[in-house]
């Protein structure tokens, strides 16, 4: 069930993107709304990360299109903001949490440019939105794995976006961390911020989220979690791969086939 | 002390060129460094030096110089490219980053042998000399190598300052610059022509094959030291500088010792001595750390240990031998009666004539442990679903762990049970 919006928010046309020439999405087409807090679901290695670093311009596309407010990523990078994986980086770096926050501010300032106080300020208001204002000049490597996590959504409130992607945010964190986030991101959803985060966790889909989008290397769903949250989605997302796409992607890196021919 | 005197008043002209010289060039390097070390490529460095040597040989046969300009533009382009083919490879093969450094590094330094080979038999009589860059030679610095070095250093510096920012950034979260519109294949162009320029003005004092050591070095052995990546760049420029300053000084009480290797023998001692003794990260005070921990673990037990026999024999302040307190628990002698004598200090333990007995802090602190671990166990069976005979040995080591405000927490959650989960009393205070 792929459901179409009169105004998306964001359009991805036939998007394709292979990983040593093995399809990891194959095809996917979607539209998703304003203003919902919307999560990605489907089985390890369904491409829930790749899908969103396609969309941010982290890998390349073999074929296909994304629109974000309608126009391409170049021209409103200034409203989107995304928070990579916690372990995508080294947290022993010798640097501070309110510097690691100011880099949020960074696409507003340019190159050479200082932060300036106001963008301290929003900084700090960040830290303090989390729960972190205590921590400020605590250095990075002396945080817990939920700290790291806060300290990451903090730098992305200072970019003040429209649109958040959130790679795994709740992975390896503890519980009241857990709670902490969630209720400041169904917060700003009700500024009309949408929110779109790779998740987990099935049971908390429920509980947490406006809006689903089901994935296994094809999309499997896309809608109002009450509409598409159902067994047989389900079933059909973590069922197993379809047998006969996944040996012909393998055959595909064997034999290293081209995934589109060149026109 | 009078060659000491002499040597850095800087009167002599020569020694001044080579002094400016390797400072310069070390703490240069060790700038352009830091972020090298920080992105995780330190062999790097390594590649461009060894890829240097056929570019300078090449600058020299074309142009029948030893121009220092000539020849770091050959050893710029050839190192240059080195990097570029080290990245193409690690794209668009299966191999690996490590093996195609690897696999450049010796091609190019092997080719580059090949070429100073044939000149040094082509009989130009210009050519004495160019195997010095080999090992570097900074005692034959002149003036004219100081105007080239310092051009480059400030073109360095300069760089690095404009874009810290920016190269911060990119050293901690490349996907996140990206996403934010950063040009990150302009700033990896300028890092690597950064690293590029410092090696290729570094090789000069240290050679090719020791290149590696000044580049990574000092700021491996300053991030022992701050968690600040300025102060971490300033110091590993200061600790570059001193030992530049070390290697020109010894080679200059005893000529036949080369600068080079003893400014890698300086930077690396540095290093060593920050590795051991560095007060966060060092390895002494992590044993010293360990050690206490150690020392406060044993006390505890005895101090339970005291408690269990003043428990059983309802009567905690009974005088004790040392072979009673070891018949209860099996301690190391010697440990027992260290830490006997530390919890006297400490005013927990009181002795007569070999005999100790608590003092009422003593029976609260061995309470305390006690009523822990019980704790504990009654949290391990009952919350995280453990069997009764396997929760002794954890408890034994989180009972000297938990914080107050964990135990606060521990028996709000357990309701203040009465006894563990081996039907002992639980004693609260």
């Amino acid at each position: 069930m792929v459901e179409k919006q009169p105004t998306p928010l964001i359009e991805i046309h036939d998007l394709t993107v292979a990983y040593d020439k093995k399809p990891v999405l194959w095809d996917v087409d979607f539209t998703l709304p304003e203003g919902k807090l919307i999560g990605i679901v489907g089985p390890n290695g369904a491409g829930k990360s790749t899908l969103i670093k396609a969309i941010m311009g982290l890998i390349p596309m073999q074929s296909g299109y994304v629109k974000l407010f309608g126009q391409g990523l170049d021209k409103v990078r200034d409203k989107i903001s995304y928070v990579p994986q916690r372990e995508s980086v080294d947290w022993d770096f010798p640097t501070s949490v309110l510097d690691v926050v100011l880099m949020g501010r960074y696409h507003k300032l340019g190159l050479f440019k200082r932060p300036r106080k106001a963008d301290k300020e929003i900084a700090m208001d960040s830290l303090r939105k989390v729960g972190m204002e205590a921590f400020s000049k605590r250095q990075i490597s002396k945080l817990s794995g939920g700290q790291q996590q806060r300290v990451f959504l903090a730098r992305a409130l200072a970019q003040q976006a429209e649109l958040y992607f959130m790679d795994e945010p709740f992975a390896g964190v503890d519980a009241a961390t857990e709670k902490a986030i969630v209720a400041l991101l169904k917060d700003m959803v009700s500024k009309n911020k949408t929110v779109i985060v790779v998740h987990h966790d099935l049971q908390s889909v429920r509980k947490y989220f406006d809006w689903l989008l089901m994935l296994n290397t094809r999309l499997v769903a896309n809608g109002p979690v009450d509409q598409v949250f159902t067994n047989e989605f389900l079933e059909e997302t973590y069922g197993g791969k379809l047998t006969l796409l996944s040996e012909v992607t393998e055959l595909m890196k064997k034999e290293e086939l081209p995934n589109r021919e060149k026109k | 002390m009078n060659d000491f005197i002499y040597f850095f008043s800087l009167q002599d002209p020569n020694i001044r060129y080579v002094v400016i010289g390797v400072i310069l060039l070390t703490a240069s390097s060790s700038i352009v460094g830091t972020f090298a070390f920080l992105r995780k490529k330190s062999l790097v460095g390594d590649a461009v030096a060894h890829s240097v040597l056929p570019g300078v040989c090449l600058a020299f046969i074309i142009s029948g110089t030893k121009n220092p300009l000539w020849l770091i533009i050959g050893a710029f382009l050839t190192g240059w490219l080195s990097l570029v083919l080290i990245d193409y490879i690690t794209k668009n093969s299966k191999i690996k980053e490590d093996a195609a450094i690897g696999l450049n590094l010796s091609v190019f330094f092997g080719f580059g042998m090949l070429l100073l080979t044939y000149i040094q038999h082509a009989g130009n009589a210009s050519q004495s000399g160019l195997d010095h860059f080999l090992f570097g030679k900074a005692a034959a610095l002149v003036g004219d190598d100081l105007l080239v070095f310092g051009a480059v250093a400030i073109l360095l510096l300069g760089l690095t300052i404009l874009f810290f920012k920016e190269f911060t950034l990119i050293s901690f979260d490349i996907h996140f610059a990206q996403t934010i519109g950063v040009p990150i294949k302009f700033l990896q162009l300028v890092m690597t022509t950064l690293t590029v320029l410092a090696v290729v003005i570094g090789i000069q004092a240290v050679g090719v094959v020791l290149m590696a050591a000044i580049l990574i070095t000092p700021a491996a052995a300053a991030r022992f030291w701050t968690e600040n990546i300025k102060v971490m760049m300033v110091l590993g420029s200061v600790f570059g500088a001193i030992s530049g300053m070390a290697g020109a000084y010894i080679s200059y009480l005893a000529p036949a010792m080369p600068t080079g290797p003893w400014i890698v023998v300086s930077i690396s001692s540095i290093a060593l001595f920050s590795f051991f003794f560095s007060p966060s990260r060092g390895i002494l005070s992590r044993l010293l750390k360990q050690m206490k921990i150690k020392k406060r673990m044993s006390e505890e037990n005895i101090l339970k240990a005291l408690y269990h026999m003043g428990e059983k024999d309802k009567d905690f302040y009974k005088q004790r031998s040392v072979a009673s307190i070891l018949e209860k628990r099996g301690f190391q002698i010697p440990e027992l009666k260290q830490g006997l004598r530390r919890l006297k200090r400490q005013g927990f333990c009181s002795s007569e004539h070999s005999l100790w007995k608590l003092t009422p802090e003593g029976k609260n602190k061995g309470q305390r442990t006690v009523k822990l671990h019980r704790l504990w166990e009654v949290y391990l069976t009952k919350y995280v679903k453990i069997a009764a005979d396997h929760v002794h040995e954890d408890a034994e080591t989180i009972e000297h762990f938990l914080t107050p405000e964990l135990e606060q927490r521990l028996e709000k959650l357990l309701d203040y049970p009465t006894t563990d989960p081996h039907q002992s009393t639980i004693p609260y205070a």
